[in-house]
C-alpha cells in the first residue's frame, strides 16, 4: 500500500551549498523545480556539490521547502493538489515580513523559480494594492524625486484614475 | 560549518516584538552574521525593473495607475506597454465601439488606456460618431399604430431597419423601409452651453421632427430616442482604427 516509497527509489539526491557554507541535501525532483538548478543538473550532472554564493542558508532552506512542497504536490496529480498548493502558498507568504520577502524573491529570482517568483511578486504586489501614492512610498520608504509640476501633470492626462 | 538551515548562533537572539516593528534592528544584527543585507526598501532599486513589472502586472487598473505617482522610477515602470496592453484588452473586450482617438498610431497603450475611459464617459454625440455607425432604427409606443404595423421591430419579422448618416448632413435608410418615404433628410446636432464647459442642452433632431435625446450606453453604445421613434448605434467594435472623433472630445 505504500505507493509514495516505489517513487522515492529512483531518486538521486543534489548538495547544495549555501553562501554562508550551509550544505543541504535535497531530492533531485526538488531542487530542480529550480531552473537554475535544473540547467546546472543538466550541463554539469548532479555529481558534484553545487555552490550557490548568491543565497544564504537560511532563504536557501526556506526557498526548498517550497520546492519540496510542491514536488511532492505534484507527483500525484490530483486536482485537489492544486488547492493544496494554493492554500500552503498563502500560508507561506501570509506572515513573511518584508525582509524575508525580499531575500527569499531574491534567492527565487537567482535561482530561476518561476512559480516561486511569481507567488512573491504578488505578495508585493498586495502591498501596494488598494493604498494611496503616500502609503505606497511610506511602505518601501520612497521619496517622490518628480520634479515641480510633473506630479500634476500625470494626474492630469489620467485623471480618470485619480478622480 | 554546516549548521541546519534556521539555526542561529546561540547569544546573538535577542527577543524579538514583531518582524517589522523591529526591521532595522535585525538589520543590524543580521549584517553582523550575514552578509547579504536589504537595506534599500524600495523594490525597484531592490530588484530592478524586471521584477517590479512582474510586481505591477497583478495590479488592478487603479492601483497600477497610482503607481505612477510614487516615484520617477516608478513612473517609468508602470506606464510600460507591456503592463497596460492586456488592461485595454480588458477595457476594450464586450464594448460595441473602440473610440478613434484610442487607436492612433504610435500612441502609447497607456494614452490608448486613458483616451478610452474618458471618451467612454463623454455623453456628447458628434457628427463623426453618427457617420461612422450604422443606426438601428425602430418606432416606439406612442407611434401611431400604421407605422409601428410596418416596422420589423414590433411585427417580430426579419431584420430591424437600418439607418445611415452621412457627413453631408444627409440621412437615408436601407433599401425595402416602407417606413421610410423616400423625400430628402437631414439631421442636426445642437450642443449648448452655459458658461465654459457646462452642456445645457444636447439633442439630435431630424429635418423639423421632435428631438431626440442623447444616452450613452454602458457598453458605449449610442442610443437617440424621442417619444415616436428610437436610434441605436449598432456596434462596430472591429472596425480597424475605431470609430468616433479623431480627437479627444469632452
Amino acid at each position: 500500500m505504500s505507493s509514495s516509497s516505489t517513487t522515492t527509489t529512483t531518486t538521486r539526491l543534489l548538495m547544495l551549498k549555501a553562501s554562508d557554507g550551509v550544505t543541504f541535501e535535497v531530492e533531485e525532483a526538488v531542487a530542480t523545480k529550480l531552473g537554475a538548478i535544473n540547467n546546472m543538473v543538466e550541463e554539469e550532472g548532479s555529481e558534484d556539490l553545487i555552490c550557490l554564493p548568491n543565497v544564504n542558508g537560511k532563504f536557501l532552506g526556506m526557498v526548498l521547502e517550497w520546492c519540496k512542497k510542491h514536488a511532492n504536490n505534484n507527483t500525484n496529480s490530483d486536482k485537489g493538489n492544486d488547492e493544496v498548493n494554493k492554500w500552503w502558498d498563502k500560508e507561506f507568504v501570509m506572515d513573511l515580513d518584508q525582509n524575508t520577502l525580499y531575500h527569499l524573491l531574491m534567492a527565487a529570482d537567482y535561482l530561476s523559480g518561476t512559480e516561486l517568483v511569481d507567488l512573491l511578486t504578488e505578495k508585493v504586489a498586495s502591498m501596494i494594492r488598494g493604498k494611496k501614492v503616500e502609503e505606497i512610498r511610506e511602505t518601501f520608504k520612497i521619496k517622490s524625486d518628480f520634479l515641480p509640476g510633473q506630479e500634476e501633470e500625470i494626474r492630469k492626462k489620467n485623471s480618470w484614475a485619480f478622480e | 560549518m554546516a549548521r541546519p538551515k534556521g539555526q542561529e548562533s546561540p547569544g546573538k537572539k535577542r527577543k524579538r516584538k514583531k518582524y517589522d516593528e523591529k526591521m532595522e534592528e535585525e538589520e543590524e544584527e543580521e549584517e553582523e552574521e550575514e552578509e547579504v543585507v536589504v537595506v534599500v526598501r524600495d523594490p525597484l532599486q531592490v530588484f530592478g525593473s524586471d521584477i517590479l513589472s512582474m510586481v505591477l502586472r497583478f495590479l488592478d487598473t487603479h492601483s497600477l495607475a497610482l503607481s505612477l505617482l510614487v516615484s520617477r522610477g516608478w513612473n517609468g515602470v508602470a506606464s510600460t506597454d507591456r503592463l497596460w496592453a492586456s488592461k485595454c484588452e480588458e477595457l476594450w473586450r464586450h464594448k460595441a465601439h473602440i473610440p478613434r482617438s484610442s487607436q492612433i498610431l504610435g500612441l502609447t497603450k497607456l494614452a490608448a488606456y486613458s483616451l478610452s475611459v474618458m471618451d467612454g464617459k463623454r455623453t456628447r454625440v458628434t457628427k463623426y460618431d453618427l457617420c461612422d455607425h450604422v443606426w438601428w432604427f425602430h418606432f416606439n409606443k406612442e407611434a401611431p399604430e400604421y407605422w409601428r404595423n410596418l416596422d420589423p421591430f414590433w411585427k417580430g419579422s426579419g431584420p430591424l431597419l437600418s439607418r445611415y448618416f452621412h457627413p453631408d448632413g444627409s440621412l437615408t435608410a436601407g433599401s425595402g423601409d416602407k417606413t421610410w418615404g423616400g423625400h430628402e433628410s437631414c439631421y442636426c446636432v445642437v450642443t449648448s452651453y452655459v458658461g465654459e464647459e457646462k452642456i445645457r442642452e444636447h439633442y439630435v433632431r431630424i429635418n423639423r421632427w421632435p428631438s431626440m435625446s442623447v444616452y450613452r450606453m454602458q457598453d458605449w453604445s449610442w442610443k437617440m430616442s424621442n417619444h415616436l421613434y428610437c436610434y441605436s448605434s449598432i456596434p462596430d467594435a472591429d472596425k480597424h482604427g475605431g470609430t468616433g472623433p479623431p480627437f479627444p472630445v469632452v
